[in-house]
């Protein structure tokens, strides 16, 4: 496929980057469709990735090529559930903890709430985030919590609702994750 | 029956070359997915599943390894090929003796013009990666199959177009990721 035009980050009126971050910080219930590839540089996956985003809490369910067998991941502040793999459901406080001692995969699960929406995670929670900006006040790149997350497309704005990203490359280390949105939903917030 | 069939169709089959269409939905019912492709199934093991629509993927099955290819993810994920391929239900139309040993067949009727199989995985099997799965023959064979897993997500795949033992090329079961593409081992 064809190589993504690298965006240029350009200094930009910051104005209209803050606009652009206050809008989408303000989608807080959305659901999304679309594929993600997970790696941790030696071992991974990929399938197809439903989420589900409401005020409280996620569901999240990634189906496998083919068979589409599927393992669901829903959860809110308190705590996270597993469900579809083999050995019967599991659950956990922590989500990523969860998540990592069941599929060995590190996904920070509850930053990406933010980050698939070009918004920095929770600043208690991870750190300050420091973010790049094209000539449009988009992020190109977000940078927290030791992950590089890259914005390589964009979604333009529609009817009531904000630009959102199309296409997020997200490393730390030798973990990666890759994910192409097919398709954003926006609840009535 | 079904399971007449069955036989029928998979009597001195070597290999299966067709189209497929897939509808995944999700545990109310609700439509998630639409998607098509080409599919090629080559005894004992040899497996080619090729989406083409609404995006690209590819899955091979060499014999040793399965991979897994996404171009817009720039991703492949490589792993042995293991027995999820051998209890996956279309394994078992190139080596239908395989169906009793994994699967309870049980004749599952007539409806929308077909004959249905109903397969429920058995021992170890029951680990598997579905609660049922059903197989709808028509004369032309094998022409749907649907699979409920565990947590009542329901696929419908319809095939058409086969053809049977086709000559395929070398390269239809072999894989080698391009260049520039991460290769992951499968988790």
């Amino acid at each position: 496929c064809v190589a993504q035009p690298a965006r240029q980050v350009v200094p930009v009126a910051p104005a209209q980057a803050q606009a652009n971050d206050t809008r989408r910080g303000a989608v807080v219930a959305w659901d999304l469709s679309g594929r993600i590839a997970v790696s941790n540089g030696d071992r991974g996956g990929s399938g197809r990735i439903d989420w589900q985003q409401r005020a409280g809490g996620y569901t999240i369910s990634l189906g496998a090529p083919v068979t589409r067998q599927s393992w669901r991941l829903s959860g809110d502040e308190l705590g996270a559930r597993l469900e579809g793999i083999a050995g019967g459901p599991r659950e956990g406080a922590d989500v990523e903890e969860l998540l990592l001692s069941a599929t060995g995969w590190n996904i920070p699960v509850r930053a990406m709430q933010n980050w698939v929406r070009g918004v920095g995670g929770a600043v208690h929670e991870y750190g300050p985030t420091k973010l790049a900006y094209d000539a449009a006040g988009l992020p190109v790149k977000l940078e927290q919590a030791g992950w590089s997350v890259e914005y390589q497309d964009w979604y333009p704005a529609g009817p009531g609702r904000p630009q959102l990203p199309k296409r997020i490359v997200a490393r730390n280390g030798k973990a990666s994750v890759k994910l192409v949105v097919d398709e954003w939903g926006l609840a009535p917030q | 029956g079904a399971r007449d069939d069955l036989n029928a169709f998979t009597k001195g089959l070597k290999g299966l070359d067709g189209q497929f269409a897939q509808q995944v939905f999700d545990a109310k019912g609700k439509l998630k997915e639409s998607s098509s492709g080409k599919v090629a199934l080559s005894a004992p093991r040899l497996f080619r599943w090729e989406y083409v629509k609404p995006y690209p993927q590819l899955i091979v099955a060499d014999g040793k390894t399965v991979w897994v290819y996404d171009p817009d993810l720039q991703q492949v994920t490589k792993r042995p090929q293991g027995a999820e391929e051998q209890n996956s239900p279309l394994s078992a139309l190139i080596d239908p003796g395989k169906l009793d040993a994994q699967f309870v067949v049980k004749e599952d009727g007539t409806a929308d013009g077909l004959d249905w199989l109903l397969l429920t995985p058995k021992g170890d099997a029951a680990e598997a990666s579905f609660r049922s799965a059903r197989l709808g023959f028509a004369k032309a064979g094998l022409v749907k199959m649907q699979v409920v897993d565990a947590l009542g997500q329901r696929t419908e795949i319809s095939f058409s177009g086969w053809k049977r033992n086709p000559a395929f090329p070398a390269s239809t079961f072999r894989y080698a990721p391009p260049k520039g593409v991460d290769v992951i081992g499968g988790g």
